[in-house]
């Protein structure tokens, strides 16, 4: 049942949208890779558009193998559906499209493929999310496994109208996302002031010597949902250490898929590891990296889980780390089970309220 | 030591010993694997780029541990009395190698050998050596999960033998998948605490951290907790507590402030984990709370005490399942007096010896006792 339309706005930092047919994709590829990936493909040729990633299925989708058809997660698959479905009855004011299956293509092992088919997602998301709807607001797709073609791709597109950030999905090489590889793709987010969007899920390449967890593939998918922080922990520190900040000094970065239960422990074990290691990250000078962390990054809340009975318990945890309130973007992760606003608004500490609804996302994408 | 006549029984669950040089090693080692051991091949453990970062001083461990007489840190008994045992009141302290990740080198063959050495090591110099004080982990080839569990066999029985340690991960697989089954069989079949710790991971084939390496040792030291969060779910959710209803779990050094995100994430999704798991009948918390110790290491200073007992009772407390742990000789190394400065009251006893009582099967009767403050900790 939809929700009552909020009054103050309500800005969705994490909807997932996708193609409803290959054609809709395939139409923006170069006559040439549409022929290799309908005729020539060693595989079967949507697999490429999938991106085959190593996301597992979820008791909440089934196996994949008794899909219907991919795509394997859930996600919105036209304009219509997302506002007519979503925005209007949820009061929703604005909503940032990260993609579902899509994320995963940018690390395409054929990076040629990957270049040309991340161009493809670009120009299908403006074509068709894109202009019509201005609550509506998308991400830059990148192959980051060629870091200096991916700054082409944000400066062609990054400045179009509805574009809002730039999307690190699919992670090609197995390096964290601050590391100095990736400075191209800085510069230009930096330069067009787009912030970078880090999702979890999307980030582990296929045939690299990383594990979405710490300790080897997971062997549940609910392990898979309830760690899934920590890939986004590995990239949010790697841009503190690698101090992508001071280089430029007005990047942020928003992470999404990991919930925000991770962040308050994580800065205490920054702050604590800063008063050894200080001489590793220099360019934090003097502040710690939670001001930093505070300063740059934003997190989205899906998923957010706990039992129904430990509301009270969730509260009190999430008041003892008023630096997560600044950094804090309500992520519905749209059409998969995520919090609604009011579910979160229900645990959150009560003055968290205007940044973690709308205020932190206007800031951060200069939604107004 | 202060003038008081009566202390607290303290329990320290993770000391770091290790062998002054390979040499010593090498002694135990059936002729054959000596020679192979000495060679540069045999005594190269898988290094990661992760552990070239930098260190405080170029070490981990604290600089004046060095044994007056040389070797590594922690490598003499009487240095290590005099540092740890002696002045901190320590009664009982868990030998637990440094960190005992020498069941992943790239020789699968010579890790089983040189397990074996290594615990017969362990009860030779240290656990027979006439201080009732010191008990002592098994050292196990994770590699080969029938050959580790073939040596708990062996040297399982030993009485200052109070667990198996669980720590290097060369296989890359969460230590709750099936190829570790035998691994908990035999720890169960022996009624030994399964120990594991914070780093060994560190020595996997593949990274220890999700996702990619960190960069510098800064951000690594932030995120070197994730193997083990990810082995402690991994051990719930595999079922073993069912299948096991005795087995203990003793985690040292992995930290305790992502205790609730984490569990309160499993609890919600109880019912899409049966489905997964359809033998995990209790709520995840429940096989925590039952079966689960965890060490008082890294305390997140920066933070302070305030915020993170918060967290905990925010969590509804662990003054029953927090372990002191000295992680001597190591450079953050922390007394009793430290840690149990910084707890409430009515948590001291537990975490000091009470809670590590029931982790490892030691006396918990004695938890409190009086006597002179310069006399030695009586063996019962």
């Amino acid at each position: 049942m939809p929700e009552a339309p909020a009054t103050p706005p309500l800005h969705d930092c994490f909807v997932r949208h996708g193609w409803a047919s290959d054609a809709e994709l395939l139409a923006h590829l170069p006559a040439g890779w549409r022929e290799y990936m309908v005729l020539h493909s060693p595989r079967a040729w949507h697999d490429h558009l999938v991106g085959a990633g190593p996301e597992p299925p979820t008791p909440l989708t089934g196996p994949i193998a008794t899909q219907p058809g991919y795509p394997p997660v859930p996600q919105v698959t036209s304009l219509a559906q997302l506002c007519d479905g979503y925005l209007g009855p949820a009061g929703v004011t604005r909503a940032l499209l990260v993609h579902g299956t899509g994320l995963h293509v940018g690390g395409v092992p054929t990076v040629r493929l990957a270049v040309a088919l991340t161009r493809a997602l670009n120009d299908w998301t403006l074509e068709r999310w894109c202009g019509e709807d201005l609550r509506v607001h998308a991400l830059v797709a990148v192959c980051s496994q060629v870091p200096d073609e991916a700054a082409t791709e944000i400066r062609r597109v990054g400045g179009a109208a509805g574009m809002a950030g730039v999307l690190l999905g699919a992670d090609g090489v197995s390096k964290p996302f601050g590391h100095p590889l990736y400075d191209p793709i800085h510069r230009a987010a930096a330069e067009l002031g787009l912030p970078l969007v880090v999702v979890a899920g999307g980030d582990v390449p296929l045939d690299a010597g990383a594990y979405p967890t710490g300790a080897g593939f997971p062997q549940t998918a609910v392990e898979m949902r309830t760690l899934a922080h920590q890939s986004l922990a590995t990239h949010a520190a790697s841009f503190l250490g690698q101090g992508v900040f001071a280089r430029y000094p007005d990047l942020k970065v928003l992470l999404l898929g990991g919930g925000l239960g991770w962040v308050g422990p994580w800065l205490w074990r920054m702050d604590t590891n800063y008063r050894a290691f200080r001489h590793d990250v220099l360019w934090l000078g003097d502040d710690p990296p939670s001001e930093h962390a505070a300063r740059h990054l934003r997190v989205g809340t899906h998923p957010f889980d706990h039992p129904a009975d430990a509301g009270d318990a969730v509260t009190e945890y999430f008041a003892l780390e008023p630096a997560v309130a600044r950094m804090a973007c309500f992520a519905s992760g749209h059409p998969g089970a995520g919090p609604s606003a009011a579910a979160a608004l229900g645990v959150l500490p009560g003055d968290w309220a205007p940044r973690v609804l709308h205020g932190n996302a206007e800031e951060l994408f200069g939604w107004a | 030591m202060g003038l008081s006549t009566s202390r607290s029984v303290v329990y320290d669950v993770d000391v770091h010993n290790s062998w002054s040089s390979d040499e010593e090693l090498a002694a135990y080692l059936p002729r054959a694997a000596r020679e192979r051991f000495a060679t540069a091949w045999g005594r190269r453990l898988p290094a990661p780029a992760a552990l070239t970062y930098s260190r405080p001083g170029g070490t981990t461990d604290r600089l004046d541990a060095a044994p007056p007489e040389g070797g590594r840190a922690g490598s003499r008994y009487g240095t290590l009395a005099a540092q740890l045992l002696d002045p901190h009141g320590i009664d009982r302290a868990l030998l637990t190698f440094n960190p005992g990740s020498d069941g992943a080198r790239h020789d699968a063959e010579l890790a089983i050998d040189v397990c074996r050495a290594a615990n017969d090591w362990l009860i030779d110099r240290w656990l027979d050596g006439g201080d009732p004080r010191l008990y002592g982990v098994l050292m196990l080839p994770t590699a080969t999960p029938d050959a580790a569990a073939a040596e708990i066999r062996r040297a399982g029985g030993h009485p200052r033998i109070a667990g198996a340690l669980m720590v290097a991960n060369p296989l890359n697989r969460p230590f709750g998948h099936p190829v570790y089954r035998p691994i908990i069989e035999a720890v169960a079949e022996l009624d030994l605490t399964l120990v594991a710790h914070i780093g060994g991971d560190l020595r996997s084939h593949g990274t220890a951290f999700a996702s990619a390496l960190p960069t510098t040792r800064a951000d690594a030291f932030a995120l070197v907790d994730q193997p083990a969060v990810h082995h402690l779910t991994s051990l719930i959710v595999s079922g073993v507590f069912e299948e096991h209803p005795r087995l203990r779990l003793l985690f040292n050094e992995c930290g305790y402030t992502w205790l609730p995100h984490v569990f309160w994430s499993l609890d919600a999704q109880h019912a899409a984990l049966r489905a997964e798991r359809p033998r995990l009948r209790r709520a995840p918390s429940d096989y925590l709370r039952e079966h689960v110790w965890l060490s008082s290491q890294p305390f997140d200073s920066a933070a302070g005490a305030k915020k993170v007992l918060g967290l905990l009772g925010a969590f509804g407390g662990m003054e029953d399942r927090l372990c002191f742990a000295s992680d001597y000789p190591h450079h953050d190394s922390e007394s009793p007096s430290q840690v149990a400065s910084r707890l409430p009251r009515s948590w001291r006893d537990g975490v000091l010896a009470g809670n590590a009582a029931r982790a490892l099967r030691w006396p918990v009767e004695k938890t409190i006792v009086e006597r002179p403050a310069a006399a030695r900790p009586v063996e019962v």
